[in-house]
């Protein structure tokens, strides 16, 4: 089941990658010939910009994780066993992994909620409608983030129990 | 007890940085516990935390300047992946080779185009060391030297203009872009004289083998391999600075323009496309967990009072306004031996900023905008070279973890201490004549 969930993780990362940065380009660059070569300013194609940005920020975290792409000070952790270097890792999704995820899904939803129960639209007269989709990006993150975070930390312990059983 | 809960939050976060566990989810891990702990002592209440998510949105919505990281990493990506650096460096260094010192300048020039767009500074030192190194040592070039150059054309790059450092620079000291891109114009410009004089002084007694270059192109081909690049990335600075596009347009502009260079000059096939575009994705995804984090960590550290804290420190150590601005540019030259830009940058300045904006630097500097102007200029410069400051410095590591195995790390050591002492030069020099980062803004206004 966590191998298949983990393949679903990389791959919506490839594709999201894949869809994601070239839309977010195209979208600007057309909203840039749009108003400067034909002097036709439309807010949706501008907002659009960064809806992909944020979608591309939140919905990637799980599969950089997965990747092991995050950025570490590797000073000490180079002179760590494998072994110490597993404990780290549970350590850390117990404190902070956990605690990251639960924040982004649960006050996620509940900022996403919101927006859905009063239809939340752009500020902008002509914008986007809609908020919620953008918002509910958050918790999704979140969700992704959790369950890339619980098979690396399964494979931790998994090295943390081999090397236990090896000694014995 | 509770009065010095943000300075255990700062120490707790400094000891576990070097666990080894991600930044980004050890900036939050510290928050969590320090959240629950304010919780628990009705520092804080529960509903403070929704704000949490509120502000993650409206930081990355609501910003002008982060959006356009991601077409400039792509762009940095495209010419990296599709063989720009190595025609480049091959074509620029035929063409000087009459030279003293040819290809160290043109590790400088490479350096130049490639760095500002690889995001952080162990990205762009690796990336350079791994394309340019070789074939440094190969033209019997001293390690110490070769790593010297590589050192120099790494972090020259991240703070010159269309540096990403200077966009995060810009949006946490609240200035216009194109304000930060000037203020380092003049001190970057003194800096590569500097720093061509003295690869020239140290190769005049070095006989380079040359080693016969792979060009056989000639015309169209060769030219439009130096010219390209040059033109990538002068079509996102030209676009910044005339006003005509947005920060993530130009961006958008220069990635759009890496793509049809990389389509023209070799045939580019679907797998690297997907490559560059997930490599793009990952140095998107690593910058901006740090950001939400960071930002987490500064609003909890803001809910215990920590930059009132700091603040009331820094004025107890009555130093004076040189005196506070020194420490905290010494402050940030310590950071810079363990951690890259980004964190420094997103930790420290919300910190000291408001502190540091309170000094009185009008009669030295100007007006409040030229103070920050100068002040950013200072933070570019001083971050800069503490990424190559021996023993610790950030950059000489990833510069080690890349180079070929004979190079050893008292080479690296040996060639970076000229370039630091370079550099310390320009920064005293900015510090005691703002002009130089000044000018160009002041004239802008």
């Amino acid at each position: 089941m966590l191998e298949r969930i983990e393949t679903f993780i990389r791959r919506f990362g490839i594709v999201l990658a894949c869809i994601l940065i070239p839309a977010q380009v195209l979208t600007s660059l057309a909203y840039l010939t749009g108003r400067r070569i034909f002097h036709f300013s439309t807010t949706p194609l501008q907002e659009l910009e960064w809806h992909f940005f944020l979608a591309l920020v939140f919905l990637s975290f799980g599969a950089v994780l997965l990747a092991d792409r995050h950025v570490r000070i590797d000073v000490l952790r180079q002179r760590l066993s494998p072994k110490a270097k597993s404990y780290v890792e549970v350590a850390g999704f117990v404190i902070a992994l956990v605690p990251f995820s639960l924040a982004l899904i649960y006050f996620g939803s509940a900022f996403a909620w919101k927006a859905f129960l009063i239809d939340e639209g752009s500020r902008a007269a002509l914008g986007l409608p809609h908020r919620w989709i953008i918002k509910s990006m958050i918790p999704l993150g979140g969700v992704l983030l959790l369950l890339a975070g619980t098979i690396t930390t399964r494979r931790s312990i998994n090295l943390i129990w081999k090397t236990k059983r090896g000694h014995a | 007890m509770i009065e010095l809960l943000p300075v255990f939050m700062i120490v707790t976060l400094m000891i576990f940085l070097f666990s080894g566990y991600p930044v980004g989810l050890v900036l939050v891990g510290v928050t969590s516990i320090f959240a629950t702990i304010a919780i628990g002592a009705d520092i804080m209440s529960v509903a403070k935390l929704q704000l949490f998510a509120v502000r993650a949105y409206s930081m990355l919505a609501d910003s002008l300047i982060f959006p356009a990281v991601v077409p400039l990493i792509l762009m940095g990506v495209i010419l990296a992946r599709s063989g720009q650096i190595e025609s480049f460096m091959s074509t620029i260094s035929n063409a000087l080779r009459w030279l003293p010192g040819s290809l160290p300048i043109t590790v400088l020039l490479v350096g130049v185009l490639i760095a500002p767009s690889a995001g952080l500074i162990g990205a762009a030192v690796g990336t350079l060391a791994i394309a340019t190194l070789p074939t440094l040592l190969q033209q019997r070039y001293s390690p110490a030297l070769a790593t010297g150059a590589v050192a120099a054309a790494g972090t020259l790059g991240i703070i010159l203009p269309p540096a990403v450092m200077l966009f995060f620079l810009a949006d946490l000291t609240e200035l216009p872009i194109i304000e930060a891109f000037t203020g380092v114009i003049y001190p970057a410009c003194i800096l590569f004289a500097l720093y061509v004089a003295y690869f020239m002084y140290q190769s005049i007694g070095v006989s380079t083998v040359l080693v016969v270059q792979p060009n056989p192109e000639r015309g169209l081909v060769s030219f439009l391999r130096v010219i390209g690049p040059i033109a990538v990335v002068g079509s996102v600075l030209g676009s910044i600075a005339t006003g005509w596009a947005t920060p993530t347009q130009s961006g958008s502009i220069g990635a759009f323009a890496a793509f049809l260079l990389m389509m023209a000059t070799r045939s580019a096939n679907l797998n690297l496309l997907k490559e560059i575009c997930v490599e793009t994705a990952t140095i998107v995804a690593m910058v901006f967990l740090i950001i939400v984090a960071a930002n987490a960590f500064t609003l909890v550290f803001r809910i215990l009072d920590g930059d009132q804290m700091i603040e009331n420190f820094l004025v107890a150590l009555q130093l004076g306004a040189w005196g506070t601005l020194v420490f905290v540019l010494l402050v940030v030259f310590v950071l810079g031996f363990f951690i890259d830009w980004l964190e420094i940058v997103v930790i420290s300045l919300p910190i000291f900023m408001p502190v540091i904006e309170k000094l009185d630097f009008s009669a030295h500097v100007g007006d409040p905008l030229m103070v920050k102007v100068w002040l950013a200029t200072l933070f570019a410069l001083v971050l800069q070279t503490s990424f190559v400051t021996p023993p610790f410095g950030f950059a000489l590591f990833f510069m080690r973890g890349s180079a070929p195995p004979e190079v050893t790390m008292s080479d690296i050591y040996r060639g970076a201490v000229p370039i630091v002492v370079l550099q310390l030069i320009v920064l005293i020099l900015v510090l005691t004549i703002p002009w130089l980062a000044t000018s160009i803004a002041s004239n802008l206004n």
